[in-house]
């Protein structure tokens, strides 16, 4: 029996975009347990319901996270306008699905780069990050920002995007596909790379479903659960959508399935934006919020949750975001039990942990 | 499967320009809609504070007294909102932040004229125009006092509120402003509501006059049944100019005749109706019938949360409000609907 150390994982750690801190019980190198805490960058922003009206909550929910940023603006919003009962129109529905897609590709592409950081391999992390900026280029020059864009609001966008622009999106978009895929096909086939993610924190299929791992994490163990699927926001019932679903469970896997939904978002930018139809990008949102709705939306990491309440006062009662990595730490933590302490950063960041977005 | 996949893109990263800018001695090109600090020309600005009410950091300020408009650079988000609702047009999105300091910013910007005409909205067709409903209105001169622009004219003697449609920058400042909420936007097209018509005098208007201060008497002076009062205190919530003081251990009710308004929220909020202008009006009949059909508050249970408020604020002392225990002494209860306006959780309402 070896003799027990407690070693402390982050909140700063090389690794870690946020703040997680974990206490690893290891056994002569093999972790045996992992013990997290949260709350180191816990900002109270749902409390600022109290003084914010609800257009103006849109813009405090947006920064509840960098990475996702675009994400939660479109479930503020969106909880906010099914609460009133208003309905954006039909341009605006595309043109938040194809900003979202566009979202998604950038942070896959920021995770891949820290991915190939965890294991070392600067130069790949920094050829990811150039592709991404390709990608940054495009949101400034559609919304404003590069990572908060402040585009959504309660009755559909600020501004439109026209025709021209999205063909011309489209047309830079495959212009960095195979660069892209260069990229890619280093974490898939290099031999080096395999052997850190291949058969490393393997989580079957049954524990992910019973601890409730949603996004990449649990299609990466072959649990068939994506929010996009589900019509409940965008309009993805009319892009022919299909979740990406692997079954081995491992870092691999789950890079295999992140992989894939880069160029699956790809190909969905592409069909939105032959399909767009014509129109008003918002209506008039009058009066108070009346009412409670709630909104999923398949953020890159997974499944987030938007409630909005309000009382008949322009002042909303309650603004809850129940965002992935909270369901996925748990998952982590089983993840954890068992692997090699070298392995720990690779672990960690495969559940793409965005804390800022946990504990808000 | 194989060793060192990334070697031809490193290989071509060799050979090709480095991806980075040599800044500051390459600037950037940034595209149209980039959002930085906000640009403000003062010579348009009317100091009319919409930015300052629509900004969710409260970055802005704006003072019409001084003539000032002030931004907080660090405190704004450069979210673009002011710059959407400006209706002169005077604020502008810069590509680039502020430079960096090392105190927080504060931009103060003096708006020169602060009485402007704004030459440019006269002649234009106008698409929305303020509007006064002449029944409502107490002619009080609030919405004269907060206009930016002196766009408006109230007379209280004759009566008359008039608006000047070319000067009105539809800020809404007077929306905002009026105890009676008797002004709205309405489409240009639709008849006014008569806004230069005199309204006919509803009650006796001069004759002698009344009770408390013996001082001069001129005719239009708030006075108080003092018979009637039960001293709640809801005439002093809800003057906007805090003219009334009342005194419940004491049983006293004053007026400040100089800092009254006129504008008569106390006497439509007033529950034993024991408030009058000028004279005071004779007993109603239906006095006696009060008692018989009197209202009073009833406790929606899961709504209460406790915290004992009604029962410290009752002036009768006619509410216990023990845990699991909420009781209401109705022959005590004078309607005065204090507890309802106290209760935090919204739990009590009139029956």
């Amino acid at each position: 029996m070896g003799k027990k150390t407690i070693i402390p994982f982050g909140p700063q750690h090389p690794v870690l975009p946020e703040p997680i801190h974990l206490d690893l019980v290891v056994e002569d190198e093999t972790v045996v347990e992992a013990i997290p805490s949260i709350g180191f960058i816990h900002r109270g922003l749902e409390k600022l319901v109290e003084t914010k009206d609800y257009s103006q909550m849109v813009y405090v929910i947006e920064r509840v996270c960098g990475i996702c940023s675009f994400g939660h603006g479109w479930g503020a919003a969106a909880s906010i306008e099914g609460a009133m009962n208003i309905k954006i129109p039909e341009r605006a529905e595309y043109l938040r699905t194809i900003l979202h897609e566009l979202s998604r590709i950038h942070s896959h592409l920021l995770w891949l780069g820290l991915l190939a950081d965890a294991f070392g391999f600067e130069s790949l992390f920094m050829h990811c990050w150039r592709v991404r900026e390709t990608v940054l280029d495009i949101l400034e020059r559609l919304t404003g920002g590069r990572v908060i864009f402040s585009i959504c609001k309660v009755g559909g966008l600020r501004k439109d995007i026209d025709n021209e622009t999205l063909d011309e999106i489209v047309g830079i978009l495959n212009g960095i596909r195979k660069e892209t895929k260069e990229l890619t096909d280093v974490f898939l086939e290099d031999d080096s790379v395999k052997n850190r993610m291949c058969g490393v924190g393997v989580l079957s299929k049954e524990d992910a479903a019973e601890l409730c791992a949603v996004g990449p994490v649990a299609r990466g163990s072959g649990v068939y659960q994506d929010m996009r699927m589900t019509n409940s926001h965008g309009v993805y019932g009319e892009l022919d959508f299909e979740p990406i679903i692997e079954d081995a469970g491992d870092c691999y896997a789950r890079c295999k399935v992140r992989i894939r939904e880069l160029f699956q978002s790809m190909d969905l930018i592409e069909k939105a934006a032959a399909k767009i139809p014509d129109g008003p990008v918002s209506v008039a949102a009058k009066g108070n919020v009346n009412g409670e709705f709630i909104t999923r939306i398949e953020q890159p990491r997974g499944e987030a949750f938007y409630y909005a309440k309000g009382a008949g006062s322009k002042f909303l009662k309650r603004m809850r975001v129940r965002t992935p990595t909270n369901m996925n730490i748990p998952a982590l933590v089983k993840t954890l039990q068992g692997c090699d302490l070298a392995d720990v950063p690779i672990l960690v960041l495969t559940i793409d942990p965005c804390i800022s977005c946990t504990e808000r | 499967m194989g060793a060192f996949k990334i070697a031809k893109t490193v290989l071509r990263s060799m050979f090709e320009k480095p991806a980075t800018l040599m800044y500051p001695v390459v600037e950037r090109e940034y595209p149209e809609r980039t959002r930085g600090s906000v640009d403000i020309d003062v010579e348009q600005c009317i100091l009319c504070g919409l930015c300052t009410r629509r900004c969710p950091a409260k970055a802005i300020e704006t003072k019409r007294n001084t003539g000032e408009w002030i931004i907080h650079r660090m405190k704004c988000i450069q979210c673009g909102e002011c710059i959407d609702v400006c209706p002169k047009e005077c604020l502008s999105r810069n590509c680039k932040y502020t430079e960096p300091d090392a105190e927080k910013v504060v931009d103060v910007f003096e708006v020169s004229s602060v009485k402007k005409e704004s030459a440019a909205m006269a002649g234009e067709g106008v698409k929305e125009k303020l509007a006064c409903d002449m029944d409502a209105c107490v002619f009080c001169g609030l919405c004269v006092k907060n206009c930016p622009v002196d766009a408006l004219k109230v007379n209280r003697a004759e009566k008359i509120w008039e608006v000047d449609e070319a000067a009105c920058v539809k800020c809404g400042a007077c929306i905002d402003k009026c105890p009676k909420k008797c002004l709205t936007f309405e489409e240009a097209g639709k008849p006014a509501a008569a806004s230069e018509e005199k309204q006919p005098a509803a009650e006796a208007k001069p004759a002698a006059v009344e009770q408390k201060p013996a001082a001069s008497k001129p005719e239009d002076m708030l006075g108080c049944n003092l018979e009637e009062c039960i001293f709640c205190g809801l005439c002093a919530r809800n003057c906007p100019v805090d003219a009334l003081a009342v005194d419940r251990a004491e049983k006293r009710w004053k007026v400040d005749q100089e800092a009254c308004i006129k504008c008569e929220a106390c006497i439509s909020k007033c529950p034993k109706e024991c408030l009058f202008m000028g004279e005071p009006p004779e007993a109603p009949e239906s006095r006696e019938n009060e008692a018989a059909e009197k209202s009073v508050p009833v406790l929606d249970v899961e709504k209460c949360v406790y915290c004992r408020m009604c029962e410290n604020t009752c002036p009768e002392e006619a509410i216990s409000a023990e845990m699991d225990n909420w009781t209401l002494d109705a022959d005590k209860c004078i309607s005065c609907r204090a507890c309802i306006d106290v209760c935090p959780a919204d739990a009590l309402k009139m029956s």
